[in-house]
């Protein structure tokens, strides 16, 4: 992709076309996690690059795509969200991905895992989510998220904490899960 | 460090490379077995997190929307999404058509016009994060992102005394030029957007589930006033009216 917007009308398709080659897979996986219905997170893939295309111009630097992108998937989930609730298909019946050829017990725990983070309340699933799937480091979740670096920290460290207590890792921790007053 | 901050750090993130977190880990020899358990954790959520089938020809689909996008001008969703997305948006034209022929024409509004209405809705939801913040524009800021659509403002005190949190261009349609004010209201932010060239010919007014709005001919553009539905919009109406020349 390249780094400055390109303004004619073939040169924006090739950008768009580029952005979702790119991106598209990570965006589709963010979706899933965030509503955990896969049609739902296809017409949330699918509205995220609509406002993408209508909106590439603003786009300053390919760059910063991936956090643009994820942005308006959180914003229109939110919408839809707002609108309308949807009966979801439980998640855990339809999508614990590839189970089939792993072992018995690999297969009970990515259960186990899948179904863990599935009840992590959005404050600590959404940061996790940016960074294990978006790679993104902790300034660039504070930024998309709005909060400040610290505390996306500690809720990357009590999201962690919370899986690790329902799927035990043996690890014991010295501090506690209580998240500290640092929203800014 | 401390060990408790340690784990934070290493928990927060396994793959942890900063001088100061390496070297906290060799302070004790029991930290890099926390550390390994971590990474542990932290394996197993990357393959679970990332090991999800994506829809087969999904990159296709969102190639093609750019298409679709680019030679009609139709309301969002239509003819793209399942039916659910359909329903959503075809209770949305109809709350729209409705108010519009009710109120102002008997013919209904135009495809283009529904369309643009909608843009409108959702560019305010596009926004939210930033309408309702603290933050404060000054008039000399405000003024520049009128003038940039072809407006001016006078400095009287009526709009002195609006707090304005938001002033800047915006793209609610990307070829045309217009301007995103909110200003404090007691309900929320009210949204003042000017935009030239639109393709509205006859007032009309919008209806969200959150928001209400009225979109205003004015000159060649459109004023287009959008608030909470519990917002009065006249009373920023008239002021608007008062102290905005517009030669759009």
């Amino acid at each position: 992709m390249s780094d400055t917007p390109v303004l004619d009308k073939k040169g924006k398709q090739q950008r768009y076309e580029a952005l979702v080659d790119d991106l598209y897979q990570d965006v589709y996986r963010f979706a899933y996690w965030i509503c955990k219905n896969k049609p739902l997170a296809e017409d949330l893939v699918q509205e995220t690059f609509l406002r993408a295309w209508r909106s590439l111009d603003s786009l300053q630097n390919d760059k910063a795509a991936k956090a643009w992108l994820f942005t308006i998937l959180r914003r229109e989930n939110a919408r839809l969200y707002e609108r309308y609730r949807p009966e979801l298909v439980d998640v855990d019946d339809q999508s614990i991905a590839d189970t089939s050829f792993d072992a018995p017990d690999d297969a009970m725990d990515k259960e186990l895992l899948h179904n863990a983070i599935n009840r992590l309340e959005s404050e600590y699933r959404d940061p996790l989510l940016l960074q294990v799937i978006g790679g993104f480091s902790g300034k660039e979740i504070a930024e998309i998220l709005n909060l400040n670096s610290n505390t996306v920290m500690t809720r990357l460290f009590r999201a962690r904490g919370k899986l690790r207590s329902e799927f035990s890792t043996g690890i014991d921790l010295e501090s506690d899960l209580d998240e500290p007053k640092q929203d800014g | 460090m401390d060990k408790s901050e340690f784990e934070t750090l290493a928990l927060a993130n396994p793959d942890n490379t900063s001088q100061d977190f390496l070297d906290a880990l060799n302070e004790d020899p029991t930290r890099q077995q926390f550390l390994d358990e971590a990474k542990t954790l932290n394996q197993r959520l990357n393959t679970t997190l990332n090991n999800i089938p994506v829809p087969d020809g999904l990159a296709s689909k969102l190639k093609e929307i750019a298409g679709e996008a680019e030679s009609n001008v139709v309301p969002l969703h239509q003819g793209r999404f399942s039916f659910r997305g359909f329903a959503l948006a075809a209770s949305l034209v109809l709350a729209l058509g409705v108010t519009y022929s009710v109120l102002f024409r008997d013919s209904g509004p135009s495809s283009a016009e529904i369309a643009f209405g909608q843009q409108i809705i959702e560019h305010i939801y596009m926004e939210l994060d930033q309408l309702d913040s603290e933050a404060s524009v000054n008039f000399q800021t405000v003024s520049q992102a009128i003038g940039s659509v072809g407006g001016q403002m006078r400095g009287t005190e009526s709009v002195d005394n609006l707090h304005i949190n938001f002033a800047k261009p915006c793209n609610i349609i990307p070829e045309n030029n217009s301007v995103h004010l909110a200003l404090q209201g007691t309900k929320g932010a009210v949204n003042v957007i000017v935009i030239n060239n639109s393709p509205v010919q006859a007032e009309f007014t919008l209806n969200d589930k959150r928001f209400k709005g009225v979109v205003i001919p004015m000159g060649k553009g459109n004023l287009i006033l959008i608030g909470e539905k519990e917002e009065s919009l006249n009373n920023y109406r008239e002021l608007l009216a008062k102290n905005v020349d517009w030669v759009i």
